[in-house]
């Protein structure tokens, strides 16, 4: 065959598919530690109907679903129960274990009266991933030779002596200045800004990130500035209107602050809350303005 | 925590150096030094300041974010639209990509079962919604305008308007995901009960066809919350298409006639106005809903109401809306594959008669989603009939398709090679499309895989895959510069092989039972399912070689010097779009254009190439070449026939065959039994008629047709024409064979009818070279 056309699309097509093999295996091999460091799996999901929609559950055809009163119930069913009556979403997890019957009777859906009224209560499983040990390294394996196939054109066109682009390469491009000068400029400011301002809404951190998103692809560091002011103000503006609807909205985070260093000694929560919603209007231009600076070359 | 801020925001932008070292070192770019603006000529000189065309001038406007904010310029907002629809896609693909994972495994292990319906909740709107729609919506607002050379759209600021409305509708509809990944991230390092409000909001799990009583009876107030933006979107989609509609109609300049109009054109015209009737309907239908889950209406509910109402209503939307993102995909197949085919498309009228009745019908085969909801079954049966009827102008779309094709100059470039892969595509899913719409078969295969199956092959194999031509086609117009094509094959081998895998395996689990929508699944399919995720990983892996060749070759592809990229000018089809762009160039840049004008192009109406019409031959002569044709047409049919003759005979013999069919003429003639010869009567009659029919008959189509049979040598021509007789032979003589004895005998007619095909052409070939005919072949 001829080595050209070998090397330009035979090995990186076999490779393409060798590397799309690895992937899950990949994956499911390193996210099964993972999953079970951080604790996401395990606890199932338990779901409560209220006395409105249960009956529709309960009454349709012919099967007696199992019925329990709520003090029957196990402590961690019972909590779970609670929380989930109180979700908007209706559904909480089931924190500690339930004994093989109260599983079992979950599972398949039960009735539980609970103040003299009859809801519907489920149980959804979530099983820990969990993969035979030799997965991981034959999907990394696959990984490596499915990758190398894929690179194998460069080293090829590398090898004859062809531009390693398949046009010909006359003219480049800086990779950011596509955004900051040219017709295109404003695009990705869009993009930038947009994603800004929902990173931004993390307090102090965020207008820090979401400052240096928007002045990587400003135009001039000044501009970046002047975008960072406007970020700023639109992320003080929304953080605001959240402290107002939400009055405890950033209680969470004094106790953080003695967490992280606990010299300071515990602050003051309004002082907080108003820190948390004035700091982007400092933070974001001044990270736009860095960022802009800092990335000039590039 | 402002140090870690500091840190996140360090390591970004190392990141970004690593990143371009990185390219550095590898050798982008490869050759020639950064910042060389000057472009060598093909005549010897210099293009000027080509390097820095970015597809479109910005004379005049605004600039940097006020003018993409302000623009009402159709091609900045086709842009806007394509750049949308391109990340919305990226991120339902993703969503694709976490529903593959979790089904690698048959327990619901890596995504809990509720994340998992939330994902293909959200997957089956972002694409359905906010990826196809705009992307398609984008392609028609740069290039619409162009192909029938009006200034603009008919309504600028409607257009911008349209658009806008869009990202926040696109956050409505995700909104839960975004609080919920706040959350998660804070989740990190602040204790969760202080950030609980984040969670209040979940993807809704309701399927994408929010299906009541559970999309009333569900708690989650996200599902309001997405049932607006649903809305809004809508309203955005009625506004496009008004406005598209408005365009063709009235802004065509005075030379462009609707027989002018482009495929492309077409196809758009019809799906806007598919899309302005049915998402008006969608409209109220949601607002139903939203009526119904939060002030006590009854429309949809259990009692006093119809949760089929719903479904009818929802499907009077959802069957269109399938066509109104498929349409749009076949206009750019019917507008691409001609140009690397080097032939006009074949069927241009038909091609647009199809387009229209499938925008009629599209509105008459809704039920065929309901088939089992138990409705009256001479309802049904009647939604059976318009569903297969509509396979019908698709399937002349794919014989069009594949006839343009046929003895074409193909040139297998990387937007060829995906209309290959999607025309594959399209036949299986389209297919399977007829199988679902017999009732019998549905009823069996309904709320399987199969359906999955059988849409994304249409879906991802035809539609995503023609995008992806569409973005190689028109790169160089967009960004003055050429992809890296080597690259691009690739990508697009990659594809469609990949949809082929992935969907292919989803179809064989649905035959085998496997009911859709469920997180976990019994053992015995995970090798399936297995198989499907690999493809599926295939394609995620084609889609970020395309984003890469995007933007890569936006940086370091070779600059356009010459505004025929694709060698157009050759075959005539230098369409509208390259006339435009070669002006552009000439007038901003300097590039002069190449011969031959631009102005030979034929429109698109006219598909065959005028042919240069011989000198009138006298009557002599006239009669003496059709005297010599008919000779040598004879000549040839009698050889021809005898060899078939001998083969149909030992057929017989060896009983394939049954002589006594031949004998019916005689029966119907009402001729006496006897024999001649010592054969029976019947017998040698009808031989005789059939031996006549061989000699005469057929010669005389094969001649007169035989320019218009595919086929590269005239052997072929004539193979082709003997399969066109074949089913019609084995049909009328068929005599109840079943098992073996049915393949013999189709085997031995068929093989009858290629010797036959074949030695006909074959004489005629010999003949005519060797007595000089002029005959039409
Ligand atoms: C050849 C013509 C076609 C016919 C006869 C046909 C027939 C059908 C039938 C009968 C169903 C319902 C199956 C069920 O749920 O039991 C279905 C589902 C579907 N079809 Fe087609 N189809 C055709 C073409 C297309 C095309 C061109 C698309 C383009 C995108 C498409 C997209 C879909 C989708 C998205 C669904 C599933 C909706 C869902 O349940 O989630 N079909 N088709
Ligand atoms: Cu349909």
């Amino acid at each position: 065959m001829d080595r050209n056309y070998l090397f330009t699309y035979i090995v990186p097509l076999i490779g393409a598919f060798v590397l799309a093999a690895g992937i899950g295996g990949a994956v499911l091999g390193t996210y099964s530690p993972v999953q079970n460091t951080f604790g996401l799996c395990g606890s199932p999901d338990m779901t409560v109907f209220g006395p409105e929609e249960s009956p529709q559950t309960t009454s349709s055809g012919g099967f007696e679903f199992p019925q329990f009163a709520y003090e029957e119930l196990s402590d961690p069913a019972r909590s779970a129960f609670e929380e989930a009556l109180r979700s908007p979403t209706d559904r909480h997890s089931v924190e500690g274990t339930l004994s093989p019957d109260e599983r079992e009777a979950l599972l398949t859906g039960s009735v539980v009266i609970y103040e003299g009224t009859e809801y519907y209560a489920a149980i959804t499983p979530h099983p820990c991933v969990n993969v035979t040990p030799l997965l991981l390294p034959a999907s990394l394996l696959a990984l490596l030779v499915g990758g190398v196939g894929m690179l194998a054109p460069i080293a090829w066109r590398r090898r004859v002596g062809r531009p390693l682009h398949g046009g010909d390469t006359g003219n480049v491009r800086s990779g950011l200045a596509l955004f900051r000068e040219g017709p295109y400029e404003g695009v990705g400011l869009i993009g930038s800004f947009g994603a800004a301002s929902v990173v931004g809404l993390v307090p102090l951190i965020g207008p820090l990130l979401g400052g240096s998103i928007v002045g990587a692809v400003a135009p001039t560091t000044r501009r970046a500035a002047v975008l960072g002011t406007y970020l700023g103000a639109l992320l003080t503006g929304i953080l605001a209107v959240a402290t107002v609807l939400l009055p405890s909205a950033f209680v969470f985070v004094p106790p953080l602050v003695v967490t992280l260093a606990p010299l300071v000694g515990p602050p003051n929560a309004q002082g907080v809350t108003i820190l948390v919603v004035l700091a982007p209007l400092l933070l974001a231009p001044v990270s736009a303005a860095a960022t802009r600076r800092l990335t000039r070359s590039l | 925590m402002i140090g870690g801020g500091v840190l996140a925001g360090a390591l970004a932008v190392c990141a970004l150096v690593c990143a371009t070292y990185l390219a550095r070192t590898i050798g982008w770019p490869a050759t020639v030094a950064a910042g060389s603006s000057r472009q060598a000529r093909s005549d010897g000189g210099y293009a000027r300041r080509m390097a820095v065309y970015t597809g479109f001038d910005s004379h005049g406007k605004e600039s940097g974010l006020f003018r993409w904010l302000t623009t009402v310029d159709h091609k900045d907002i086709g842009l806007l639209y394509i750049f949308f629809g391109a990340a919305a896609g990226l991120w339902g693909g993703t969503d694709g990509m976490m529903i593959r994972t979790e089904l690698l495994t048959p327990a619901s292990d890596v995504w809990s079962a509720g994340t998992y319906n939330g994902i293909f909740t959200t997957h089956g709107w972002t694409m359905l919604i906010f990826f196809v729609t705009p992307v398609f919506f984008g392609i028609a607002n740069y290039f619409l305008p162009i192909f029938i050379d009006a200034d603009d759209m008919a309504f600028p600021r409607l257009n911008a308007i349209g658009f806008w409305l869009l990202p926040p509708s696109l956050v409505m509809v995700r909104g839960g995901l975004i609080t919920e990944m706040v959350g998660k991230i804070l989740g990190l390092v602040i204790p969760i009960q202080y950030i609980d409000f984040l969670f209040a909001l979940e993807p809704p799990e309701l399927g994408w066809y929010i299906y009541t009583p559970l999309s009333v009876t569900a708690t989650n107030p996200q599902v309001d919350i997405a049932l607006l933006g649903l809305h809004l979107s809508g309203i955005a989609t009625v506004m496009a298409s008004i406005n598209f509609i408005a365009t063709i109609f009235v802004e065509r300049s005075e030379e462009t006639t609707w027989a002018d109009l482009g495929i492309f054109t077409w196809s758009i015209l019809v799906t806007a106005g598919l899309a302005l009737f049915a998402f008006s309907l969608l409209g109220s239908v949601l607002v139903m809903l939203l009526l119904d889950r939060n002030f006590a209406t009854t429309f949809f509910a259990i009692d006093g109401g119809s949760p089929l109402l719903f479904q009818n209503l929802f499907w009077f939307w959802g069957h269109p809306e399938v066509y109104i993102i498929f349409l749009p995909a076949t206009g750019l197949l019917s507008t691409i594959l001609p140009k690397f085919s080097g032939r006009k498309l074949f069927g241009y009228k038909y091609i647009v008669y199809s387009t229209l009745a499938i925008g009629v019908l599209s509105f008459g085969v809704w039920a065929h989603h309901m088939f089992t909801t138990g409705m009256d079954p001479r309802i049904r049966a009647s939604f059976m009939a318009v569903s297969i009827a509509i396979a019908v102008p698709s399937a002349i779309k794919v014989f069009n398709w594949l006839t343009t094709m046929w003895e074409g100059r193909i040139r297998l470039t990387a937007p060829m090679l995906l209309c290959i892969g999607a025309i594959g595509n399209f036949v299986v899913g389209g297919i399977t499309g007829v199988f679902l719409a017999a009732i019998p078969v549905d009823l069996v295969l309904s709320d399987t895989y199969y359906i999955v199956g059988h849409f994304h092959f249409i879906v991802a194999g035809f539609i995503a895959a023609m995008m992806m031509a569409a973005s190689y086609y028109w790169y160089p117009i967009l960004t003055g510069r050429m992809y890296d094509r080597d690259l691009a094959r690739l990508q697009a081998v990659i594809f469609s092989v990949g949809s082929a895998i992935t969907f292919g395996s989803l179809l064989i689990l649905g035959q085998l039972g496997l009911p859709r929508r469920y997180a976990s699944y019994p053992e015995q399919f995970a090798p399936l399912m297995q198989v499907a995720s690999i493809g599926a990983y295939a394609m995620g892996i084609a889609t970020l070689m395309w984003l890469f060749n995007m933007l890569q070759s936006y940086r370091v592809g070779a600059v356009v010097t010459d505004a025929d990229v694709w060698d157009l000018k050759r075959s005539q089809q230098f369409s509208r779009e390259w006339q435009w762009f070669e002006k552009r160039l000439e007038s901003d840049y300097g590039i002069v254009p190449t011969a031959p004008p631009a102005e030979e192009i034929r429109p698109s109406a006219q598909w065959e190439t005028p042919e240069r019409t011989p000198a009138a031959p006298t009557a002599a002569e006239d009669f003496r070449s059709i005297a010599r044709d008919a000779v040598v047409g004879a000549a040839g049919g009698a050889l021809a026939v005898t060899l078939m003759s001998a083969v149909l005979g030992a057929a017989t013999l060896l009983g394939f065959l049954q002589p006594p069919l031949l004998t019916g003429l005689a029966r119907i003639l009402g001729i006496e039994p006897g024999t001649v010869f010592g054969l029976p009567v019947s017998l040698v009659l009808g031989f005789a008629v059939f031996y006549a029919g061989g000699v005469i008959f057929w010669p005389t189509v094969f001649a007169a047709g035989a320019g218009r049979f595919p086929g590269g040598n005239r052997v072929l021509v004539g193979l082709s024409f003997a399969m066109l007789l074949w089913p019609g032979f084995a049909l009328g003589f068929y005599s109840g064979q079943t098992g073996f004895a049915l393949v013999a005998y189709l085997g031995s007619t068929l093989l009858a009818h290629a010797v036959y095909g074949a030695t006909l052409s074959a004489s005629f070939e010999y003949l005519n070279d060797r007595y000089e005919i002029a005959s039409v072949l």
